[in-house]
């Protein structure tokens, strides 16, 4: 099949070209022109963080489009969006989240082969005035499988978003997330958390554009990085004029792992507002002398330290998974990283803290 | 008989400055001691040296643990081997759930390993010790905490790993009073759940009220000038350090 | 301080001389320029075939398309490439044309010359007007001359292997076209274990309008020796557009510690196409200290490359950007080396409608073990109208190396304001004061006069800023 050379998760502020962090190209299969749909769903204008146009590519080959709405003031525990990136598997959900109505969404792409597949979740969401949203989305796939992921959303008044991303493998795992904090108060967590190894490529674009006043947002990133792994992280807030008294932190931690990582940051802050307030923190390399002290005055080595961070990245997402299929994914990656009877302690441990995480 | 924790003729301070003179300091095994002094006395670099903090070094003199020579061995032998301290200012480890970390050090000494249903039981019973909401177990470790909350996670892990030498360092005057009373269960609870010894570093006496004291320690520029009972408390809470020549100020708030 | 403060004139820096009787070229650029410049110079042939080579390239090279303020302003169709007084280059004022040395006379310089500098070398368009250095300073063997004057001597060889070596033809469309034009500029070589007690000064004074300057500016500071270099720059304002696009290139040679400061406050037509570049060898020690206040637009982010084991490079910037202005302002560190340490601090201030952006690279090789790199930027906003863009990339490939970043936006709070004012001082000084406390970390670091002159361009700029 013919393919169109595709960039993906351009940030809304560009830098140096020769950085090669501006975007991430992937060969896309071109759709015949007789079999485009038309795009009338009431979110089709709402930017993903994968691009215009690979948004639009993703509408079209979806196979399976949903629409869901959830009635203002209800509440929905059991949004799933299964991929099975084994199937190369292409998604479109639209969701809009009524006034005051409460949703919590799982997004799974999963799989094992060793299979060159190309899968896509595309997902838009309205959330109007003071609902809420819980997202948490999975990607743990084949070493040489591409999956693409583009989520975009929009806050209207009062609105809270919180969002968790567990990227754990694949060829490609490319997640694109905007979202437009429009309505005034309304606010967005955001953390990406993820591991990537062997020759793994990781490449997100986390975009939030504060335009409604009083809004709050936070972009929080943590990783390890081992063996060749390649990541690519750009997170870009834009505190849009006329946000008054709004703030946006981002915070990024690397466990750089390995002696041949790639790892690319460009954690972007505008601003064209003067009532705000913006900060950015990173912390990129390898454990810090002071984490070091404090986990070496509770037992445990250099080596054991990193390990533990590593391991954590699994045993946090397996905290959040709310299905068999999604925990499973999980301990795939433990069992080829860690062995099977660390991850059998894992899934024991995990297990045994059923219920403790509902409390936060 | 040997004593659990033997200094002496300890001296020792940074690269560019000697903080510790000629210290000695004997602690045994199921008993209560309190090390006070005035602000800079050298009280909290103790601490840090007995659990073999990098950033100072020992000139001279032995610290003996249980009979054994530790001053060259690393801080996490020292920790395997029993002993605890904890941190005033403990450090934000993103990425890392505090359940993660609990069973990860909790895993590592041989006489607590337990299969997950027990650890998770055991650290259920420990939260409600504490008072403290279990959802804080899949957060991250410390991040975002407030003073009062990383002070119960410091006293959650005295009371999961049960060292057999426990050091507190609450020189912090600014500790509010939430954090005190939790600082003041912690110690009351770990004295009644083992036979471990607690040595708590402080100038604040409200913190001691709850606590049967067996010796008391006074360190001034960095020398050990008296060591005594529990009475000693109430004398420098009421005279403050003015009989070692300093004007200080005990703080009882 | 208010006293000192209001008798700057603002005129300082914006008032023009008549370029009667001054040979310039036609505005565009041909192949038939370059031969002329380079002949007018009786350069070697080899720089001749650099700057044809360049010229090639620079009608290759696009300007990126994606990133950085627009300069559809700039139209090389309507910029004269070379123009100069006409005038030989003096080792004293007294043979300095007169309007000409009224010039530098009025920017302070023979005054800064006689109080505080080893040496002065000042250019007026395109070419050098005056170069002078202390005697007992020559007799150290430290060179400081024309670059042009370096070519006909015996340190040709040493400006071939070192002229356009650092930042190459390639680097990017105005580093082409200055190599295809350049003229101007200081040569400065700094013997083995030299070290100079005062600075040196280069000052670059563009007077003609809708002209280009084109200075190089080439520092070789051997082995453990030690130099503190100062740049200078200012221009008259036009309502047409013009031009520097300067290039700079400092190698600094083992356990030798070169600091290189510059004020810059071109006039607000200008375009400041620059770049700056430093090699830093093993155990040396390489300080940035950077003011951008004036120009329409400018691109400008001096890079070192540590490529010494322990070397270490710290950068100290300020940015102030007021209406119509648009700096894309920072820098770019490469850690090469093991055990090596940078340091970026910049600060940066929007008004009017102003757009400043701070826009760094932090490249850790993984051959740079134990690499230590801290950034922090703050940006001020001092009202509702103007932009300040952060963008600082990293990419860090080493286990050992750790980096850190942090990065604040925000404004001057109320509370501050109110606080001064509640203790008697007037709200423009009051918020004078705090601007100029931010912009403290690098005025401490500026030799006394600077900082007076950069407070002062601080307090021009805030003048009338409330209301």
């Amino acid at each position: 099949m013919p393919t169109i050379t595709t960039k993906l998760n351009t940030p809304p502020a560009q830098t140096w070209n020769y950085l090669k962090i501006n975007d991430v190209s992937v060969e896309l299969p071109q759709i015949d022109g007789d079999s485009l749909t038309e795009d009338d769903s009431q979110l089709a204008n709402i930017a993903c963080g994968c691009g215009e146009g690979a948004a639009r590519w993703m509408f079209q080959i979806a196979a399976n489009r949903r629409t869901i709405e959830i009635e203002p003031g209800d509440s929905e525990e059991n949004i799933l969006v299964d991929i099975d990136v084994d199937q190369a598997e292409r998604s479109c959900v639209d969701l809009i989240v009524g006034e005051g109505a409460q949703v919590k969404v799982l997004v799974i792409a999963h799989g094992q082969e060793d299979e060159e597949n190309l899968s896509s979740a595309l997902l838009r969401i309205l959330c109007k005035a003071d609902s809420k949203l819980e997202l948490t989305e999975l990607v743990s796939a084949g070493a040489s499988s591409t999956h693409l992921s583009g989520i975009g959303m929009e806050l209207e008044q009062g609105a809270h978003a919180e969002v968790k991303q567990y990227s754990l493998g694949a060829g490609l795992s490319s997640m694109g997330l905007a979202a437009n904090l429009v309505g005034s108060n309304s606010s967005l967590e955001l953390a990406l958390r993820y591991m990537s190894r062997k020759q793994e490529k990781l490449d997100v674009n986390h975009a939030v554009w504060q335009r409604g006043t009083s809004t709050k947002a936070t972009i929080d990133a943590s990783g390890v990085l081992a063996d060749h792994a390649e990541k690519n992280y750009r997170a870009t807030i834009d505190l849009v004029q006329g946000c008054k008294g709004s703030a946006g932190s981002e915070q990024e931690t690397v466990l750089v792992w390995g002696d041949d990582v790639i790892n690319r940051t460009l954690p972007t802050i505008m601003c064209s507002e003067d009532d705000v307030a913006g900060d950015h923190g990173a912390t990129i390399g390898s454990v810090s002398a002071e984490q070091i002290e404090y986990l070496a005055a509770r037992g445990l080595s250099q080596d054991e330290a990193e390990l533990l961070i590593a391991r954590s990245v699994l045993d946090d997402a397996l905290f959040h998974m709310s299905n068999e299929t999604s925990r499973e994914a999980v301990l795939r990656v433990a069992r080829d990283m860690l062995g099977e009877e660390e991850a059998a302690e894992l899934a024991e441990t995990s297990a045994a803290l059923e219920g403790a995480g509902s409390n936060e | 008989m040997k004593h659990l924790l033997t200094i002496s003729g300890l001296n020792a301070g940074t690269e560019d400055k000697s903080i510790l003179h000629d210290v000695d300091l004997y602690l045994d095994a199921n008993q209560t001691h309190v090390l006070m002094g005035p602000n800079g006395a050298g009280k909290s670099t103790l601490g840090r040296i007995i659990m073999g903090d990098p950033a100072y070094q020992v000139e001279s003199g032995s610290i003996e643990f249980d009979g054994q020579d530790i001053s060259e061995d690393s801080p996490e032998k020292r920790s395997l081997a029993g002993i605890f301290l904890s941190y005033q200012a403990p450090v934000e480890i993103p990425g890392v759930p505090l359940y993660s970390f609990l069973r990860t050090i909790t895993q590592k000494r041989p006489e607590l390993k337990a299969s997950a249903r027990q650890f998770r039981i055991r650290v259920n019973e420990i939260c409600e010790q504490l008072d403290m909401d279990p959802g804080y177990l899949t957060r991250e470790l410390n991040v975002g905490f407030s003073g009062g909350e990383k002070k119960k996670i410091e006293m959650l892990q005295l009371l999961l790993l049960q060292p057999r030498l426990a050091i507190l360092d609450e020189t912090d005057s600014g500790l509010d009073v939430d954090a005190l009373s939790v600082v003041s269960r912690g110690m009351q609870a770990y004295r009644e759940s083992c036979d471990g010894t607690l040595l708590v570093i402080t100038h604040n006496t409200r913190i001691l009220e709850r606590l049967h004291v067996d010796h008391t320690h006074v360190m001034v520029h960095g020398r050990m000038v008296e060591r005594g009972g529990s009475e000693l408390i109430g004398r420098i809470d009421a005279e403050g350090f003015e009989r070692y020549g300093v004007h200080e100020e005990v703080s009882a708030s | 301080m208010s006293e000192d403060v209001k008798d700057v004139d603002r005129s300082l820096y914006d008032f023009v001389k008549s370029e009667e009787g001054y040979e310039r070229f036609d505005d565009g650029l041909n192949e038939e320029f370059v031969r002329a410049i380079s002949e007018k110079k009786d350069e070697p042939e080899w720089m001749l075939e650099l700057r044809l080579k360049a010229l090639d390239i620079y009608h290759k090279l696009e300007m990126p398309a994606n990133w950085g303020p627009s300069i559809e302003g700039l139209d090389m169709d309507h910029i004269s490439t070379y123009v100069s007084p006409n005038t030989e280059q003096a080792a004293s004022w007294d043979d300095v044309p007169e309007d000409i040395k009224d010039t530098f006379e009025r920017l302070g310089i023979p005054e800064a010359e006689r109080t505080s500098l080893a040496g002065v070398g000042a250019q007026y368009d395109s070419e050098l007007v005056y170069h002078n250095m202390r005697e007992e300073v020559a007799a150290l063997g430290v060179v400081y001359s024309g670059i042009e004057e370096a070519l006909h001597g015996p340190y040709e060889q040493m400006i071939r292997d070192h002229f356009m070596k650092l930042v190459p033809l390639t680097d990017h469309k105005f580093a082409a076209l200055h190599g295809a034009v350049w003229s101007g500029g200081s040569f400065v070589y700094v013997p083995k274990d030299v070290s100079l007690d005062f600075p040196l000064q280069s000052y670059f004074r563009l007077n003609a309008m809708g002209a280009g300057q084109f200075e190089h500016t080439l520092i070789i500071v051997e082995p453990g020796a030690d130099l503190h270099f100062i740049e200078g720059c200012s221009a008259p304002k036009y309502n047409v557009a013009n031009l520097h696009a300067g290039c700079v290139e400092l190698f600094v040679g083992e356990g030798a510690h070169l600091r290189y400061s510059t004020i810059e406050n071109w006039s607000k037509n200008m375009y400041n196409l620059n770049t700056k570049r430093a090699s830093v060898a093993k155990d040396a020690r390489m300080e940035w200290i950077s003011g951008s206040f004036g120009s329409h637009v400018s691109y400008l982010y001096p890079t070192t490359i540590l490529k010494g084991d322990s070397s270490s490079c710290e950068y100290t910037g300020i940015t102030f950007a007021g209406g119509g202005q648009n700096l894309d302002t920072g820098c770019k560190m490469i850690l090469n080396g093991a055990d090596t340490r940078i340091s970026i601090n910049a600060k940066s201030i929007s008004k009017d409608g102003g757009a400043s952006t701070f826009r760094s690279s932090v490249v850790v090789g993984s051959k740079a073990e134990r690499a230590r790199a801290t950034v922090s930027c703050a940006s001020l906003m001092l009202d509702d109208q103007s932009r300040s863009d952060t963008i600082p990339a990293m990419d860090v490939r080493c286990k050992s190396a750790s980096v850190g970043h942090e990065a604040t936006i925000g404004r001057i709070s109320d509370d501050t304001i109110l606080y001064l004012m509640s203790r008697g001082i007037g709200e423009e000084d009051a918020r004078t004061m705090v601007v100029n406390g931010f912009a403290n970390p690098v005025s401490k670091e500026l030799p006394l006069e600077y900082a007076v002159e950069m407070n002062n361009l601080i307090k021009l700029e805030m003048e009338g800023a409330i209301g």
